[in-house]
């Protein structure tokens, strides 16, 4: 009788304290002990998400030869930069002629880059990625993340003081606005799919789309610069009887092989 | 203080496992060790102790979550007090066939509770994503289902060897 007034009493102290903590939140009480926490954490988090990734793939490639892995790799990364660059050339070319007609020249497309770490995934959403910056480092809600030269792989869902959480474009509730990079307006929506790949969808039947056409990000939205490299297209998907077309795009970059990302923060909301 | 002290330690080292090495690998990013822990904790020691592992490992993986805080700290007191009262009330005593049933039974309650929750959140306007019941959410309970019972059956083992070593009954709080 007595343990079971003694448990009960425990649990009246648990929920008491719950609702403490959720107070104390809430009056922000608990950013220092949570960044202090995390101050700890991160560094060791990091170097063993990264020693993991690595090991990983090591275990994928083991059969490869290291020399041709190599080779692939710089080969890779040498197409990413030229894909990146020869996207961005093709879109400021495009954002110049414009820019030449109404001779009004706009400085929103420059934007700052806030590099940040991966340090794990979210147990509740398997295609998230936690990077160990936030708040403090200006990050805000919806901001883009890019890998490498240029290719965005998500965007912010929760910002903390010190850490964030990057909804990848292949989770299903990812959106983003497309376009190809001859063109100079927004042909559809990218969605991800399964958490495998990136649909292309409610293109006009009239948008020509081929196989390995790079996909990029439309500006559409105004927090995400238009330029950013989405993918390639590996699938079209609809027939000529469809209203609308659809294709699949496969990223350009693994995304489970990446250990640092960038965050663009925009220039308009800098002094906000 | 020293119990608590203890306590967040090894809170601190099983959050550190699941957000940093567990999720790299994508056979075991479905395996809850943090559940699995909080499940047999609550068999093991009773419902006083696996509160006080909730309490840390609830807080500390919700700040690698973009669920509001406190949420899956909820979670676990729920999922720990529905064991508790199972294993006292419907299973006589710890067997191997009651730590799975106890461990499919918190596997499929936590994962129905975050989506009720992230829904939740997500219409009160806190949360900008919830969790979408499909096909590949229903593959993702089914694979975190056979890992946990994977996971159990090994801390059952180690629970029952040691048990029987050390001459520990007693530690068997719950069958006093």
């Amino acid at each position: 009788m007595k343990k079971k007034s003694k448990n009960k009493l425990f649990i009246y102290l648990s929920l008491a304290v719950f609702i403490l903590l959720i107070f104390l939140h809430f009056l922000g009480f608990l950013n220092i002990p949570v960044s202090f926490v995390l101050d700890k954490f991160s560094a060791g988090q990091n170097s063993s998400f990264s020693f993991f990734t690595k090991l990983k793939y090591s275990f994928i490639n083991f059969q490869e030869a290291q020399d041709l892995k190599n080779e692939n790799q710089e080969l890779q990364q040498q197409i990413n930069q030229l894909l990146a660059e020869n996207t961005q050339l093709l879109a400021l070319k495009s954002e110049n002629e414009q820019l030449r007609q109404i001779l009004n020249f706009n400085k929103d497309s420059e934007h700052d880059y806030v590099m940040s770490k991966i340090v794990g995934k979210d147990i509740n959403r398997s295609n998230t990625f936690i990077i160990n910056k936030g708040k403090n480092d200006g990050i805000a809600l919806d901001y883009p993340v890019i890998a490498g030269h240029g290719v965005i792989i998500g965007k912010i869902i929760e910002v903390r003081n010190n850490i964030s959480v990057v909804l990848l474009l292949t989770d299903n509730l990812s959106q983003l606005g497309i376009t190809k990079q001859d063109l100079n307006k927004s042909i559809g929506l990218a969605q991800g799919e399964f958490g495998l790949s990136i649909k292309a969808e409610l293109i006009p039947q009239d948008i020509e789309l081929n196989e390995d056409d790079i996909i990029i990000s439309s500006g559409l939205e105004k927090i995400v610069p238009r330029g950013l490299i989405i993918g390639r297209i590996s699938r079209i998907t609809s027939t000529e009887n469809d209203l609308f077309k659809s294709a699949i795009i496969s990223p350009v970059l693994d995304y489970q092989e990446l250990t640092v990302l960038s965050v663009i923060i925009p220039k308009i909301y800098q002094n906000d | 203080m020293i119990k608590y002290l203890y306590s967040f330690v090894i809170a601190a080292v099983l959050v550190f496992i699941q957000v940093s090495i567990l999720s790299v690998f994508n056979i075991t990013y479905n395996l809850n060790l943090l559940l699995v822990f909080l499940i047999f904790t609550t068999i093991i020691f009773g419902l006083k102790r696996s509160i006080i592992f909730a309490v840390f490992i609830g807080l500390l993986i919700n700040i690698y979550s973009f669920l509001p805080f406190t949420t899956i700290f909820i979670i676990y007191l729920i999922i720990i007090m529905l064991i508790n009262y199972l294993y006292k009330n419907v299973f006589t005593n710890f067997s191997y066939f009651s730590s799975l049933i106890l461990a499919v039974v918190g596997t499929v309650g936590y994962s129905l509770l975050t989506a009720v929750f992230a829904y939740f959140f997500y219409i009160i306007n806190l949360t900008n994503i919830y969790i979408i019941i499909d096909y590949n959410y229903i593959k993702n309970i089914i694979a975190a289902i056979i890992l946990n019972l994977i996971l159990i059956s090994v801390f059952y083992l180690f629970a029952k060897t040691t048990i029987k070593t050390l001459n520990l009954s007693l530690v068997l709080k719950n069958e006093l």
